[in-house]
């Protein structure tokens, strides 16, 4: 008999003809305390996750499934080989693996499947054994070994098992099937945690860890041993048989009834937190306020379009001004000053007189030259030279017209009440166009913060909410009636039951020859209820305590780790992050994958297995700064553990550049080997048939200063 | 699965005669081993079996029917 060890790492897995890897492939699995983190990398579909699926086949004989699906349509031998199975030919599919625990190599397993040819066919079979369709006429043999080594024993001192139910046994003591996922798993795995069916995942989790299971059937099974002993004595005594009829009616009645009110206890929590959480959303929304402030939105719009409309008008104006008055105005003062000019000369004698050109031509034109006075203008005398001079200064009539026309122009132009009118309009209208602009601008201001607060606000959600938390209210109402019903047909039920025990016990009591068989029944009962009670109270013991472990792990790992306080498990198994105020915080891709591994490390400590853990792509939906911030809190996560990583190498190589900074964020693989936490990395490589498909995958070591 | 040994905590914790707890203990051991060899329609037949061996112990048939009685 093997014992069961807590601490266990695989250091060696050999494939052979298994799925996608024909012919022979092995490789090694740090058992380094330091360096704990083994690298498994390729592209997409060479074999990764078939590593994963050939070290659980190799423990329990089957398929791994997912989300209980069948076994994939390729079954486990490697397609190439069987199909190149000549007649008479024969061949293996085969996992080994073997296991160290703190004292050196403990365990060998190893899994075949042998096969043979014996006819040509082309039909082909399903074959449940080894999964998909194979040929007809191949013959498989399933073979399983065993090999123990005991702590005290030599070297060579192997126990080997070989009968497949001994050694079914005997991997079930160490690798129970229902702990699988916690050491063996992917990021398919991660992701339902905490996307989908959280709440399942972690009630069975901690459930199933804790060996509750075995206490519920315990429990069932006395409760059931109970009755058949009380049918088998009733069968006996005749007279007795209705009786034990009717009480198990009536017990099946009852926990039928329980389970109802359990179901819904449960959708009572349910709504409690529902209820909370619309009910805190509601507050700090609250839709008084929101319609308050779209009301004085609104109010603040009215008015702006009001001050633009009323701003319109006075630039109507403006334009006004600027297209005809002012013209105007300019003109006015222009010959404002032009008349101040003529006033001037007209004193200074420089304007012209009014006397005709060519009254003076005619003079000057007669022969001889003579004034009207009389005078005779000859060349050279004085009369003649002022005559002269006054030509000279002499316009012509029309000249003198358009001067006059001009000079009463002025006065047609802008009449000084009207350029008086005109300029107090003029400051008017500035001194308005100022207000506007202040007002305008502190009413928009106004305006802009409380679009904000409404930004914050959703009232359509705020009604939706509302209308959620009234239909909540009415399912709570209706529920607590039910809960009501169901404890009443339970305590009637529970009476009813009573009393037919009674009567059957005073019936079978009568004669002292069923005394034995009361006393097992009662003895089974009694211990059925004592179960049930330890029950109830380690469930809430577990739930705590997962949620304790799974804190202390999440801490851990997290990056932000300063934004959270804790993580809770509430009753009805939904997980929660909280923040330093103890409010639930959403999480991050990279944070749910933290926390839903930080989960899985709880469960290993409380079920005392700390295994090996391989998990497959756990980083693949994720961005790369988390997948770079998880990976430098990897080697403190579960320090000590050995981890395998099957990764994409996109997921493991790729780099990426901050959106913001264009700061370059290093790959994973620069990461792990900084802070020198992988004891060694393996590269899945390809090799291609003239198809230029994928024949086969290899594997090999990648050196440490190998650039990939 | 193994029995997690907060079960068996609890069940130390329990306020019920060491004989009792030891018979909690045996029958879960039981219901261990059932699960493991995968023949747990022989339930009745080990149960009985168990509980025809304590079923002469005083202290137990006394407990039981109190017990009983209490859940009455």
């Amino acid at each position: 008999m093997t014992d069961h060890k807590n601490k266990l790492a695989i250091s060696h897995v050999t494939l052979k003809n298994f799925r996608a890897y024909a012919g022979q492939i092995e490789f090694d699995l740090s058992l380094d305390p330091q360096k704990t983190i083994t690298i498994i990398h390729g592209e997409m579909g060479l074999g990764k996750t078939t590593i994963l699926d050939s070290i659980y086949w190799c423990l329990y004989g089957k398929e791994r499934s997912k989300k209980g699906d069948m076994a994939t349509e390729e079954g486990i031998v490697n397609t190439n080989v069987l199909e190149d199975l000549q007649i008479g030919g024969k061949n293996e599919t085969s996992v080994e693996i073997l296991l160290h625990d703190e004292e050196g190599v403990r365990y060998k397993i190893k899994r075949t499947i042998q096969f043979s040819k014996d006819v040509d066919s082309v039909d082909r079979v399903s074959n449940k054994s080894i999964g998909g369709t194979v040929p007809s006429g191949i013959t498989f043999l399933a073979l399983i070994e065993f090999h123990y080594l005991h702590p005290q024993g030599g070297s060579s001192d192997w126990q080997i098992f070989t009968k497949p139910d001994k050694v079914h046994d005997e991997i079930e003591k160490i690798f129970p099937e229902v702990l699988s996922s916690y050491f063996l798993f992917d990021a398919e795995l991660l992701n339902e945690f905490f996307y989908t069916e959280a709440d399942e995942h972690v009630k069975n989790g901690i459930e199933k860890i804790s060996g509750l299971p075995i206490l519920d059937d315990a429990r069932d099974h006395l409760k059931n041993t109970a009755r058949q002993i009380e049918r088998l004595v009733a069968d006996k005594e005749v007279s007795t048989k209705p009786l034990a009829d009717d009480m198990e009616k009536m017990e099946s009645a009852i926990n039928e009834y329980k389970e109802q009110r359990e179901q819904t206890n449960l959708r009572l929590e349910e709504i409690k937190q529902e209820k909370k959480a619309i009910q805190e959303y509601l507050r700090q929304h609250d839709d008084l306020e929101i319609n308050n402030l779209q009301n004085q939105m609104d109010s603040l719009e009215e008015t702006l379009v009001q001050l633009t409309s009323a701003n319109k008008q006075n630039t109507e104006r403006i334009e006004e001004f600027l297209l005809y008055y002012t013209p105007r105005m300019l003109l006015r003062n222009t010959l404002s000053i032009t008349e101040s000019k003529f006033q001037e000369w007209e004193k200074q004698g420089k304007i012209p007189l009014a006397v005709s050109k060519i009254a003076l031509q005619n003079i000057l034109n007669s022969n001889p030259p003579t004034c009207i006075c009389g005078t005779i203008l000859d060349e050279g005398t004085p009369n003649r030279e002022k005559i002269d001079s006054l030509m000279s200064r002499v316009v012509d009539s029309s000249l003198i017209q358009h001067i006059t026309v001009g000079r009463s122009l002025l006065s047609n132009v802008l009449s000084t009440t009207e350029f008086v009118k005109l300029g107090k309009e003029l400051a008017e209208i500035k001194a308005s166009r100022g207000q506007f602009n202040k007002l305008h601008s502190e009413k928009k201001s106004a305006r802009d913060a409380i679009q904000k607060k409404l930004n914050n606000h959703d009232l359509e959600e705020v009604q939706n909410k509302t209308k959620v938390l009234h239909s909540l209210e009415q399912e709570e109402i209706r529920l607590y009636g039910d809960r009501k019903t169901f404890e009443e047909r339970i305590d009637f039920g529970e009476n009813e039951l009573r009393t037919l025990k009674r009567k059957f016990d005073a019936m079978t009591g009568k004669s002292n020859k069923y005394q034995s068989e009361q006393n097992k029944a009662r003895m089974a009962r009694a211990l059925s209820s004592i179960l049930e009670q330890c029950r109830k109270e380690l469930v809430d013991q577990l739930r705590i305590l997962t949620a304790e472990k799974t804190t202390k792990y999440f801490l851990n790992l997290v990056s932000k780790k300063s934004d959270f306080s804790k993580v809770e498990i509430r009753s009805n198994y939904q997980t929660l992050a909280l923040d330093n105020n103890e409010k639930i915080k959403s999480l991050s891709a990279g944070q749910s994958c933290c926390l839903a591994l930080s989960y899985i490390a709880a469960i290993r400590e409380i079920a005392n297995r700390d295994y090996f853990m391989i998990i497959d792509s756990p980083l693949h939906n994720i961005s790369q700064e988390e997948r770079v911030e998880i990976a430098q809190s990897l080697p403190r996560f579960i320090p000590g553990t050995q981890i395998t990583l099957l990764v994409q190498d996109q997921e493991y190589t790729g780099h990426a550049q901050k959106k913001i900074t264009g700061q370059e964020i290093p790959s994973v693989r620069d990461t792990l080997l900084k802070n020198k936490s992988v004891w060694r990395e393996y590269l899945l490589e390809a090799s291609k048939n003239k198809n230029d498909a994928v024949s086969n995958t290899s594997i090999r070591e990648v050196k440490g200063d190998e650039t990939i | 699965m193994a029995i997690n040994r907060l079960i068996f905590d609890k069940i130390e914790q329990l306020s019920v005669p060491p004989k009792v707890k030891n018979l909690l203990k045996r029958v879960l051991e039981i219901e261990e081993q059932l699960e493991i060899s995968g023949t747990k329609k022989d339930h009745f037949r080990n149960y009985d079996h168990i509980l025809d061996s304590f079923a002469k112990d005083d202290e137990i048939i006394t407990f039981c029917n109190e017990h009983d009685r209490s859940q009455e």
